[in-house]
Order: structure tokens, then sequence, then C-alpha cells
């Protein structure tokens, strides 16, 4: 009998847990209406399904965080003490230490016979000289920039290897030769690097910085292997209904979101959309015109294609001080040429992740030979009360090209 | 007549002849080769290698006979050869255990074989790629030796240079 109670009662802690994690999904998404739907059913089929999801989730994720980072993970640390340390001076403290193997008592194994010690030792690629060790690293920052960070957090010799001032200076070749520099614009056809307002040999700017690190550090750029986004929430208040007695109306959160990539030859893509980063990411390409209907799970490229699935290519720039300018020519109305104006800031301690609006317009242009509207060169400006910064997400599957 | 070969001895004294167009895939053996004899080789010539054990000679070796004919690119462009992925044959040819990758990168780079030394060190990149920080210390058998406090911090101020 009560077999038959508890039953249930797990059939419907599972439901509620469901949904709670659909909602937070969706929450995630920037999808607040979306959201609270399924909080609140979630909250209906149990009240405490916040602690429930937890005592579940909770244990599982510290886990896995666990098991990536390693000893340290979960440790409180003293924030203070934290923000007193001179990381460049720590790291080059690290020099003349080497890696070491983990203490074999650690390991809870018994020392049965030398063939269990001789498992026990490092790896000898550890003692592969500086310089190689160097290179690996600088390929790490070309192919998988993820990976030149695990690796380099790993222990005090590869921190002293992976933070080095070599591998700042890699950093810095990969990303500012590649920015499309405002100054730059009106240069002569044959003039040289060396008579660029900005050029593109960096030994050239060093010079203003004090080392690689703090000229990555201080430098605004724009990011290439990732996506800009913008989650844009509002409410709509809509009407009662006849016979109401609410003293309110009923409200709507309506979400949509920005989204733009930016290639290194001046291209930049931009989509205005209510879909989430999911439908559009993963698809936000220069050869593609639009983002693919999802039917049955997988993606199906249509002729006619909605507004909200559209990719308009535009150009960019950057100023020395870090202010984007994007002008696109085939926006969404015909007879304008967009113009939007941002400036690089950090996030938090993520440098240059966010973009931050400054003035979005458009001029009005002649769409044709015959167009003769006295209304050409006419600039109106959009109001960007309502606009939120755009941030910015590495994505995996984005490469340099 | 035959070409007179070069013969390359190992640490532990193992005698390795090979044809001169081989050999010279090391730089260094090519300079030793044109410094010593400026009119081109006329007979046998052995070069001793004292840091390369016969194993490891025979495997780079191995790799010289495959690319005895392959032109390799010169350095002209460093950031597009880094991330160049290895070819198939190289691959294949140093899919080894750890001592031996360790020692053919040491030779590779002790004999000057660039295109040798690149390839191996991709293949370490690629055993570190989509590893976690744990993983990669297991991968390689060392201990997290930071206080929770270092690592805070060095995570703090570097970690978000991996997004550009």
């Amino acid at each position: 009998m009560s077999l038959v109670a508890t039953d249930t009662s797990l059939d419907v802690d599972h439901k509620a847990i469901q949904l709670f994690e659909k909602a937070i999904e969706k929450e995630s998404q920037g999808l607040m209406s979306e959201a609270i739907q399924f909080y609140r059913q979630a909250f209906k089929l149990n009240e405490q399904v916040d602690s429930l999801y937890r005592s579940i989730h909770l244990p599982k994720a510290i886990n896995q965080y666990k098991s990536e980072r390693g000893k340290n993970a979960m440790h409180n640390v003293d924030d203070s003490k934290v923000a007193e340390i001179n990381v460049d001076k720590l790291i080059q403290s690290f020099e003349h230490i080497d890696a070491n193997p983990p203490n074999p008592e650690d390991e809870l194994s018994i020392k049965i016979s030398n063939l269990e010690l001789n498992a026990k030792l490092i790896s000898p690629l550890v003692h592969l000289p500086n310089d190689i060790w160097i290179y690996i690293l600088e390929i790490l920052v070309h192919i998988s920039p993820e990976s030149w960070f695990r690796m380099s957090i790993t222990c005090k010799k590869f921190a002293y290897l992976g933070f080095n001032n070599s591998i700042w200076r890699e950093i810095c070749n990969l990303v500012y030769p590649r920015q499309i520099y405002e100054e730059n614009k009106y240069r002569k056809l044959n003039d040289s690097d060396d008579d660029l307002p900005i050029p593109k040999n960096q030994l050239k700017i060093i010079p203003q910085y004090k080392s690689w690190k703090l000229m990555l550090n201080q430098r605004p750029f724009i990011k290439f292997l990732g996506c800009y986004i913008s989650v844009i929430n509002y409410y709509s208040e809509g009407g009662k209904s006849e016979f109401s007695s609410s003293w309110s109306n009923p409200v709507r959160t309506i979400t949509y979101y920005r989204y733009m990539r930016f290639y290194p030859d001046g291209t930049v893509l931009k989509v205005l959309s209510v879909l989430p980063p999911d439908q559009i990411v993963p698809y936000l390409h220069k050869s593609n015109k639009s983002v693919p209907n999802i039917i049955e799970d997988k993606p199906v490229f249509t002729h006619d294609v909605k507004e909200s699935h559209k990719i308009y290519k535009g150009k960019w720039s950057v100023s020395a001080d870090g202010e984007v300018s994007i002008i696109i020519e085939n926006g969404s109305v015909p007879y304008y040429t967009f113009h939007y104006n941002f400036q690089i800031k950090s996030l938090g301690g993520i440098k240059h992740g966010k973009l931050s609006w400054i003035k979005y317009y458009a001029i009005r242009k002649q769409i044709n030979e015959q167009d003769d509207d006295d209304r050409i060169g006419e600039i109106s400006e959009f109001s960007i009360r309502n606009e939120k910064p755009f941030k910015f997400s590495r994505v995996r599957s984005y490469i340099l090209e | 007549m035959m070409s007179p070969k070069v013969i390359i001895v190992s640490s532990d004294s193992e005698k390795f002849p090979v044809e001169q167009k081989i050999a010279e895939k090391s730089i260094l053996i090519k300079n030793m080769i044109n410094d010593l004899n400026p009119d081109g080789l006329t007979e046998d010539f052995e070069i001793p290698t004292p840091n390369v054990r016969a194993n490891v000679l025979s495997k780079v070796l191995e790799w010289c006979e495959h690319h005895k004919n392959t032109v390799f690119q010169d350095d002209e462009d460093e950031d597009a050869k880094k991330s160049v992925p290895v070819e198939e044959w190289d691959r294949n040819f140093l899919k080894v255990d750890q001592e031996m990758l360790y020692e053919i990168i040491l030779a590779a780079n002790y004999l000057n074989i660039k295109p040798l030394l690149d390839s191996g060190c991709k293949m370490v990149a690629e055993m570190i790629k989509s590893k976690s920080p744990e993983e990669l210390r297991k991968t390689f058998n060392i201990v997290n030796d930071f206080s929770p406090e270092e690592e805070a911090a060095i995570r703090k101020e570097n970690e978000w240079a991996e997004d550009r």
C-alpha cells in the first residue's frame, strides 16, 4: 500500500525536477517568460523542488568540477589574500621548480614490486627542454587556446612555461595584426606596413607597453573565436479580459537576441532574432545567408526566409581606443544604410569581452539611379535606451579564417 | 661505382650506413658533411651521434628514409605552420609510447630535423588537447603544487586570455 504511494510521489518528484531543469535551461538562454512558466509548474508539483534539485545535482556537479580541476577545486579561498598576490612575481618564482609525481602514499597504492614503482614515474615528456615545451604551448595557443590554459594551470613548472613572455607575444601577434583599424582605412595603395598609423608589426608597438601581457590587457581588440550576444528582455502589458476584477493588466516578458560574429577580413555578420543561441550560433557563418528551420531536430534551409532567420552582412572597423564601427549596406530596410557604434569594454575579469552601445542610426540612401527622394542623406537616429550590451562567448567550432 | 655512404653511429656504437640524401635530412649532419668534405663525399663518412641510442636512431632514420623526396616548405610563415595538422604518415609513425616520443623529439632537436621535431611537438600538443587540468596531471603523472590561493590568483588574472 505504502509502496504504491512512494512510487507515485517519486514519479511526481521526478517530473518536478525535469520541469525545474527545463526552467533553468530557459533561464540561462534569457527566456524569462518561459522559464517562469516551468518554475511555476515545477513548484506546483513539489514545493521544495529547488532543494530537492540541489540535493541531487549539486554533489554531482561538485564531483565533476573536482575531477576536472583537482585538489584546489571547491577550496574556500580568502579573496583579500588572493588579491594581494602579484601574479607576475609569483610565476617568475617558479622558474627553477620541477614538476613532481604524486606521492605514492596519497594514491593509496601498495608498493609491492618495482613494477608498481615504475608505473608511478613522471612522464618523460615533462623533461623536454623548456624551449621545446614553449613551442608546444605556442602550438596550443594556435589550435586550442583552452588547452593552452589548462596545461599551464596543471602545476608551477607549466605555469612558468605557459604564462611566459613569448606566449603573450604569440597571442598578441595572433590578435592585433588581424584587427581592421579605422586609422588605417585611408592608407595609400603603396604605403608599406611601416607607414601605417597602426602597423601590423607588433615590435613597432610594444615599446608603448611595459610587456606583451600588458599590451593584451590594455589594448582593446575584437575577438574572432566566438560570438557576441546581446539579450534583450522587455515587458509588454496586455489587456484585461472583459469581466476581470484584477487590479493590474497581465504582463508578458518578451525576449530577443542580437548576434554578431566578426571576421579578420572586415566582414561582420548580424542577426536579430527571437531564436535562442543554440539555434543561431552554429549556423552563423559567412557562407550562410540565413539560419535553418529546425524541423524534427534537423536543420532545414528553406528558400523563403523569415526575417528572424536572416543573416545580414556588414563591414567593421575598430579604432585604437576600442570604438567599433559597423556599417550594414543591405540590411532589413532597402533604402537605409545602418550604422552601429560600440565601445569595447571589459566584462568583470574578462578583458575586452563586452561591447557597449554608443550610437545606432541609419542614413537614407539612393536605391537606384532613378531614386531622387528628398530624404536621401537624411539621418535617422534610433534609441538605444532598451538595448543591452553584447557579451562575448567563445564558440569551439569557430576557427580563424 | 657505388656512391659513398654516410655511416651514422649511435651512442651505443651501432652503425647505420645510409644514403647521403637520407642522412642530410638532418641539418646537423648535412653541415658536418659539407664542412669536412668541401669537394663532396669520395668515400664512406662516419658520423657519431653521442646523444642518440640505436633504437631511437633507427626510428629517426626510418622517418628520413620515408621523407627522402619530400620537399618541406621553408619556415616563412611560422604562424601558419603551427596550425597545420600532423600529416597522416607522421601521425601513425609517432604513435609510440611517451618515452619513445620523448627520445624522438630530443633526437630531432639535436640532429636539427625541423619537420620531425614539428610533428613530434604537435603530437604532444594533441595529447594535451581537450583534456581537463586534472586529466593532464594524470596523463603526465604530475602533481598540482599550487596553494589554493596561488591557483585562484593565476586563474583570475590569466584565464580570460583563452578567449580571443
